[in-house]
């Protein structure tokens, strides 16, 4: 008992004890604020390290010195109020901090305009995301030990890779869109046997690199282009449609991509190249003439009309609306009904509006103002033109053609050629080929062929320090793992990026930024899986449709040019009920939802102002936060200047109670 | 379109001079008086400013000095886009990054002398810098290291600063000088000389004549075609005169064009008045060093007083620092005004230590008026000179800018719980900085005190200053320090739980500014807890300052966070 006693007395009971854990709590704070080594080297964000236990433990051994100093030292007197404010204020603060980071979530969103968020993501835990390719199947696993900051690859098996969550992963949450047949990933894919992820490697800053080879045991199929490069020295490069990632490329302007489909569907394939164009024309007492136009080509319709297709515009924008159609020009020759007339007819694709131009031979197509006419010059006529691309052959990545290489079968090898003048010709390569392809500024005919087996694989590519950037990384966006698939006796290591929003949208069953590279395919599955390192997505707790999003200039400024005023999102919010309501947040102007128990605040922004970035957090024990503060410095205030004035008061008071003392005494001494 | 048939037209509407000089020296240049041109108004960087400031930040940015050849950088900017054949061979683009300059030395098409004049003078010139092989070269550094590939934004910056002055339209002012032609709320932006060739019908038959197409009128001026006639031709007269170094032709139409630009739009021009404080307002370098002169010498007199006794000295040191401080003051003042925003000027790290020490400074008058020692005005004074030279000294000592330049911030900056928060802990910081100049005061005075004599130190001999009476001040000045800091904290906690989400987060910045306010928390309790108070209160004054200083400037410098601008 005596034991006890001294140490109570130099310990809980001592004011020195109390300043020696508050040095140490200073001392840990400095610590893992400013040397951020420290923290990383056992792996631990800022949160989680302001929430370990050694300083829980700091905290709680203040907390009980300050109640035992307090209790026992400091008698509870009007002069005293203050400090005794004070110090409840302080164990206030310290109960609510606790309570707050005990509960804490804290995330981000992104919300493509007119879209609707459904989950968010939190800052911190990261997922292992996988889909099954071509199907509304996502699931995610939550990677809760996952380290952060160092480079473990997969060879040095260091224990910070040891977690339960990192191994031997089978089931995932579904994500999205539906599966019956449950959660694990051999059923999605029809495999007796389980497929089980283990992430064995996991670098901080790395880029991810994909390897196209030639391998006898694979069969997929793919197209080896050799390329000469104008300087003398050339390469090869194999396209494979076993992977969406290694699919595609584009050269200059040219766009190139693999495909592989079964024979039966060439000829389908065929025919919608032949047929993306459609001009039909009726006229009467003319039959409905459909065919496939072609630049300067003249097509005879019968009863005296003749029209050539002068000029085609991907482009066109409509006036008004500014919106993009597709439109033809052409030159009709009409002979009868007499008088013969020639002019200009431009049609949109899809619109049966007939815009005539008067012939001016100074001038081509486009026209100058004042030929437009009001009314069709041969209201008789009627042309239409529409454009159906159902084998997606023309370009999509800003090309202005498109080489599709076909692959079917054991043999075939088609090129189907597309561009927006010259609509599709197709040539059959399946001894080999040649396209031209603009290199280096120069056009070079680059060899074709089949491959008959290729494997894709990836490896990580580790960032050397001094090429890394704080922000990049801050983000995490350049995270990379390294993930073992096993399925019976087959297993293979598979790198794979982060994407930061990898949830799908619920409208296209597509995410935001399209998850590259990552693609497993397993021997006997149905379908290729992809997986992605992510966030772990949380439910959002309303459903969030970004209405507008707007970036404020400063008077002068233009474009995506900084500083900005402000960013302001206009959101749609959905509560549990079905209950709509719009409110808007900007910099500084949360919107408060559920009775401020969340909040969504303005966290990112694209400067081309096609999404926003909302920061979602919940907001526990703020009020008895707030309240300690209040405490605190209501206190310091009384304790430094009203504790000072009592005391004089006291004193005087004292001072005149002694004076009144020895009046009343004197007369008796 | 050609530039040359422009400037041939242009000066056609100037009506050319007759005599030709062909002396080559500067000496004509003694003779302009640029004056009126130093105050035209024009728009860069979505801010109104002068031409002077405008020309001092450009030459600044491109050769990192504000004058070249003993002329001034408003006469450097004009000759570069008068005569630019005399400026893009010359190496005046200041390239700060040392390592940078040593990439040169990989470089093919220089010889080894050039190579060593880079590396130790590090000015390039504009044509060097765009020449291929230095670009390849650039490229090359920039994708092997993300620090160099900052250092070389910055040299790219200062080319394409360089190259708009010097070739983009050499012969015309290369800023937007005139104002918007409506006052119509979204019509905010002004024009370059170049934009409005359009809009006078004198220059659009020259430029027909030409054969060119000439460019659309931008709207807005219709009614404003003489005064943009006007415009041109003084602008013209300006090339002319430079040309021909004629310094009163040049003189003559400084003169129309600063009295033609304000009548376009008068109501969006700012007033004369503005536009001269702000010239003198920069030559002053912004009122820091002239505030600083008083203050320095206001803190000696102080001190010696502090240490004398001498009433009528002290009186001086309080007159003294009264007048630094009315030059503190209107140096916020007018940079308030020249801002233009309700909200007082408190955005960025010149203006939040300029503030912290006024607050300084004025508290530690109320205090020295309330108990007249010469303590508490010596440590204000000293704090406020110190701030103040800071601030000038630091983009010079440091190479980066810490915000001298008016320009505008992120709009989340804009909250009025950033001006509150803000405030009370850039105060908290200027009063720790004073319980530092106290505690050091009392750490000196209590060894130089034979040791039998310490315990006598409550006494005050001959009215001198007693260190119990020190120890008095400094507790007083720690004590606000340390509250105004715990509420400055909490408020910046509850301006976080709006903007970032969350009110803590342990971004380095409030990390430290809370091991900061333990320290002062530590302080106040070894008060009641060891018998030698004033020792440990002067020992922990002088830590919590230097924790507060790290807070305040390393960690902006070596930890990245979310309070970087501050």
């Amino acid at each position: 008992v005596r034991l006890f006693q001294t140490f109570f007395r130099y310990t809980f009971n001592n004011v020195v004890f109390g300043i020696a854990l508050m040095a140490a709590v200073g001392a840990y704070l400095a610590i893992g604020s400013g040397v951020v080594s420290v923290r990383e080297h056992f792996e631990l964000t800022d949160l989680q390290f302001f929430n370990a236990w050694p300083l829980k433990l700091l905290m709680l051994l203040l907390c009980i010195n300050l109640v035992t100093v307090t209790w026992n030292r400091i008698p509870l007197t009007p002069p005293r109020y203050g400090v005794w404010c004070i110090h409840a204020g302080i164990i206030t603060l310290i109960v609510g901090t606790s309570f707050y980071y005990h509960f804490k979530v804290e995330g981000r969103t992104l919300i493509p305009v007119n879209q609707t968020a459904v989950y968010f993501y939190d800052n911190t835990d990261r997922a292992l995301w996988v889909r099954v390719m071509n199907r509304p199947i996502f699931g995610v696993h939550a990677l809760p030990t996952l380290p952060r900051f160092g480079d473990y690859p997969p060879e040095d098996q260091s224990p910070r890779m040891s977690g339960a969550d990192l191994a031997n992963i089978q089931r995932f949450h579904m994500i999205g869109g539906q599966s019956e047949t449950g959660d694990e990933a051999a059923q999605w894919l029809g495999l007796d046997k389980p497929v089980r992820f283990d992430i064995v490697g996991f670098y901080a800053y790395a880029d991810v690199a994909q390897d196209v080879l030639e391998d006898p045991s694979s069969n997929d199929s793919g197209v080896e282009l050799k390329i000469a490069s104008p300087h003398g020295e050339g390469g090869s490069l194999i396209l494979s449609a076993a992977d969406p990632s290694a699919a595609k490329q584009v050269f200059g302007v040219t766009e190139l991509e693999h495909r592989d489909v079964s024979p039966g569907s060439v000829q389908m394939i065929r025919d919608a190249a032949v047929s993306m164009f459609r001009l039909s024309a009726s006229a009467s007492g003319l039959p409905l003439v459909t065919f496939t136009p072609q630049i300067g080509k003249t097509e005879n319709l019968g009863a005296g009309y003749s029209v050539t297709l002068e000029s085609y515009d991907p482009a066109f924008p409509l006036f008004g609306t500014h919106e993009l159609v597709q439109a033809l020009t052409l030159r009709v020759v009409s002979k009868s009904p007499a008088p013969a007339r020639e002019f200009w007819r431009m049609i949109l694709a899809g619109r049966s509006l007939q815009t005539d131009f008067k012939m001016d031979p100074a001038t081509t197509p486009p026209f100058v103002k004042g030929n437009r006419q009001k009314d069709p010059i041969d209201p008789d006529l009627h042309l239409e033109f529409g454009f159906e691309d159902v084998a997606d052959l023309m370009p999509t990545q800003g090309g202005s053609e498109k080489h599709t290489l076909l692959t079917a079968g054991d043999k075939t090898l088609l090129d189907i050629h597309t561009s927006f003048n010259q609509g599709a010709t197709i040539q059959d390569f399946s001894n080999g080929g040649q396209i031209p392809l603009t290199i280096d500024g120069q056009s070079v005919m680059t060899d074709v062929a089949r491959v008959g087996h290729v494997r894709i694989t990836s490896h990580v590519v580790p960032t050397p320090t001094a090429r890394r950037e704080k922000d990049l990384g801050d983000s995490g966006v350049k995270q990379a793992a390294v993930v073992r698939v096993s399925c019976g006796d087959w297993s293979q290591g598979v790198a794979i990026p982060c994407d930061l929003y990898a949830a799908p949208d619920p409208a296209t069953q597509e995410p935001f930024d399209p998850w590259s590279l990552g693609t497993v395919r397993i021997p006997g599955a149905s379908a290729p899986l992809q997986l992605q390192l992510g966030f772990v997505p949380l439910p959002l707790p309303a459903l969030l449709t970004l209405r507008k999003f707007e970036l404020v200039h400063y008077p002068g400024g233009e474009g995506d040019n900084g500083p900005f005023r402000d960013f302001r999102s206009t959101l749609e919010i959905q509560d549990a009920t079905g209950e709509r309501s719009v409110a808007v947040t900007s910099g500084n102007n949360p919107i408060y939802f559920d009775g401020g128990r969340y909040i969504f605040f303005q966290a990112g922004y694209d400067p081309d102002q096609r999404f926003t970035v909302i920061g979602v957090g919940n907001r526990p024990g703020v009020g008895i936060m707030i309240g300690g503060c209040v405490m605190i410095i209501s206190g310091l205030l009384y304790a430094f200047y009203i504790k000072p004035a009592i005391i004089r008061r006291m004193k005087a008071a004292a001072l005149e109670r002694a004076v009144n003392r020895s009046e009343t005494q004197a007369p008796v001494s | 379109m050609k530039i040359s048939a422009i400037l041939i037209s242009i000066l056609l509407l100037a009506l050319p001079a007759a005599a030709l000089a062909d002396d080559s020296s500067d000496a004509w240049a003694d003779q302009l008086d640029l004056s009126p041109l130093r105050t035209i108004a024009l728009q860069n960087n979505q801010t109104i400013k002068t031409l002077d400031t405008f020309a001092r930040q450009a030459l600044d940015q491109i050769a990192g000095r504000t004058s070249i050849d003993g002329h001034d950088s408003l006469y450097v900017l004009l000759d570069m886009s008068f005569r630019p054949d005399r400026w893009v061979h010359r190496n005046i683009i200041k390239i700060t990054n040392v390592p940078l300059r040593q990439e040169f030395q990989l470089l093919d098409s220089i010889d080894d002398t050039e190579k060593q004049r880079i590396l130790h003078e590090g000015t390039v010139s504009l044509v060097f810098l765009e020449q291929q092989d230095v670009l390849d070269l650039l490229r090359d550094v920039q994708s092997r290291s993300v620090a160099k590939s900052k250092a070389i934004d910055q040299i790219m910056m200062a080319r394409d600063a360089m190259s708009l002055i010097c070739v983009k339209d050499a012969g015309l002012i290369p800023a937007a000088i005139v104002p918007p032609g409506t006052n119509n709320p979204d019509d905010v932006k002004w024009h370059e000389l170049h934009d409005l060739f359009g809009n006078v019908p004198e220059l659009v038959d020259v430029i027909k004549k030409t054969g060119s197409a000439p460019p659309d009128a931008v709207p807005g001026y219709a009614d404003k075609v003489p005064l943009l006639s006007s415009i041109f031709a003084a602008s013209g007269g300006l090339l002319d005169g430079w040309d021909k170094e004629d310094a009163q032709k040049i003189n003559r139409s400084a003169q129309t064009l600063a009295d033609v630009l304000p009548q376009v739009n008068p109501e969006v021009y700012p007033s004369h008045a503005k536009r001269e404080v702000e010239v003198v307002y920069n030559r002053l370098m912004k009122l820091t060093i002239p505030g600083a002169a008083f203050y320095v010498v206001a803190f000696v007199m102080f001190a010696m007083a502090a240490r004398s006794g001498l009433a009528g000295l002290r009186k001086w040191a309080l007159r003294l620092m009264i007048v630094g401080f009315a030059i503190h003051t209107t140096g916020i003042g007018i940079r308030w005004w020249l801002v233009g925003d309700i909200f007082p000027p408190i955005k960025n790290e010149f203006e939040s230590v300029m503030f912290s020490a006024w607050f300084g400074a004025l508290i530690g008058l109320i205090l020295e008026i309330r108990w007249p020692r010469g303590v508490f005005g010596a440590a204000a004074s000293f704090v406020g000179a110190l701030a103040l030279v800071a601030i000038f000294a630091a983009p010079y000592v440091t190479g980066t800018q810490i915000g001298g330049e008016i320009a505008p911030v992120q709009g989340i900056l804009m909250s009025y719980w950033l001006y509150i928060h803000v405030t009370m802990v850039t105060t908290a910081y200027a009063l720790i900085a004073m319980g530092f100049v106290l505690s050091a005061w009392w750490l000196i005075r209590y060894y130089a005190t034979p040791k039998d004599q310490r315990a006598l130190a409550g006494a005050a001999p001959d009215g001198r200053l007693s260190l119990a009476a020190l120890d008095t001040c400094n507790l007083v000045v720690l004590q606000l320090a340390f509250w105004v800091l715990g509420a400055g904290i909490i408020l910046g906690a509850i301006w976080a739980d709006q903007s970032w989400g969350r009110p803590w987060g342990w971004d380095p910045k409030e990390t430290f500014a809370l091991v900061t306010w333990l320290v002062y928390l530590i302080v106040v309790h070894v008060r009641v807890a060891t018998p030698n108070k004033g020792w440990w209160t002067a020992v922990l004054g002088c830590f919590g300052f230097f924790v507060m200083l790290f807070n305040w400037i390393g960690v902006n410098f070596l930890l990245v966070g979310l309070h970087s601008y501050a």
